[in-house]
């Protein structure tokens, strides 16, 4: 014991003390006086990155729907050779005349 | 999760589920800590009341703002190196209105013989003197029991520049306290 160094033995007549009760209660009512803003937990769902995943499964299925009806669309094109025809037959039941002789 | 769980649950959940607003968590991290944090508080600034106000400081930012567990695994040490920036805080506040001889007679309680507390007041007088973070470093080496890293971690230096902090601190607490042995 005699052995140890006189400036750490000095040190440990530096008792501690002991927390107040008041110190105790401040501290220990910090919750109840700053009660944290938890958000529910719909709201956590959505920003969390569970909602991600589902996003990108959404836009997945999206984009596979969209190459799957995209040869209906192929379909139903109007060539320009019918669409010409049908403004000669509408100016000939507008005018009463055939417009395409005239030039 | 019931009481006695939250008690034995490890630091890293006890954070986890302090920052989701569980207070039974923060109060079993509040009751591990509050008397080491409010001890080093009391050693940095020799002032009672400024010391318990800067651990209520202290613990507020626990509950409100607590470190992310993945990057700070041991509670402690975020603590510490919260309590010792509001200390530092605190003490250059009262730069400007004290001296330091006022502070190094600032007593903060009495001891059970007066021989003791004769040295505890010359301890504390001693302390008071040094620099912040040479204060801080011995009080966490000496009382706190912390390592050379975990001290650096706390203070936001190098492991080197610890052990030089510890270094000029007990070489100016000999010549202060134990001059017959200062060279040893």
């Amino acid at each position: 014991m005699n052995d140890r160094d006189p400036l750490e033995r000095m040190l440990d007549e530096l008792p501690g003390v002991d927390p107040s009760p008041t110190l105790r209660r401040r501290v220990f009512e910090i919750p109840a006086r700053h009660p944290k803003a938890v958000p529910p937990k719909w709201l956590a769902f959505l920003l969390g990155p569970r909602a991600a995943v589902l996003a990108i499964v959404l836009l997945v299925l999206g984009a596979a729907s969209g190459w799957a009806s995209s040869d209906v669309g192929d379909s139903g094109a109007v060539s320009s050779e019918e669409e010409s025809s049908e403004w000669e037959e509408l100016s000939e039941l507008a005018l009463a005349t055939d417009l395409s002789e005239d030039f | 999760m019931t009481r006695s769980s939250v008690r034995e649950a490890s630091e890293v959940t006890l954070l986890e589920l302090s920052r989701t607003g569980d207070e039974a968590a923060y109060r079993v991290l509040a009751e591990r800590y509050l008397k080491p944090i409010l001890n080093h508080c009391l050693r940095m600034l020799t002032n009672l009341a400024e010391a318990e106000d800067v651990t209520q400081e202290t613990f507020l930012k626990l509950w409100q703002a607590p470190p992310d567990p993945k990057e700070t695994p041991k509670v402690s040490t975020w603590l510490y190196r919260v309590a010792h920036n509001r200390c530092v805080d605190t003490l250059r506040r009262r730069r400007d209105t004290t001296t330091e001889d006022e502070l190094a007679m600032d007593s903060v309680r009495p001891s059970r013989a007066l021989e003791r507390k004769q040295t505890a007041e010359a301890v504390q007088g001693a302390l008071a003197k040094l620099p912040e973070r040479q204060r801080s470093a011995l009080c966490l080496s000496h009382y706190e029991g912390m390592s050379n890293p975990e001290i650096a971690l706390v203070l936001g230096v190098s492991v080197e520049a610890t052990e030089s902090l510890l270094s000029r601190a007990r070489r100016t607490l000999r010549e202060a306290l134990c001059p017959e042995g200062a060279e040893s």
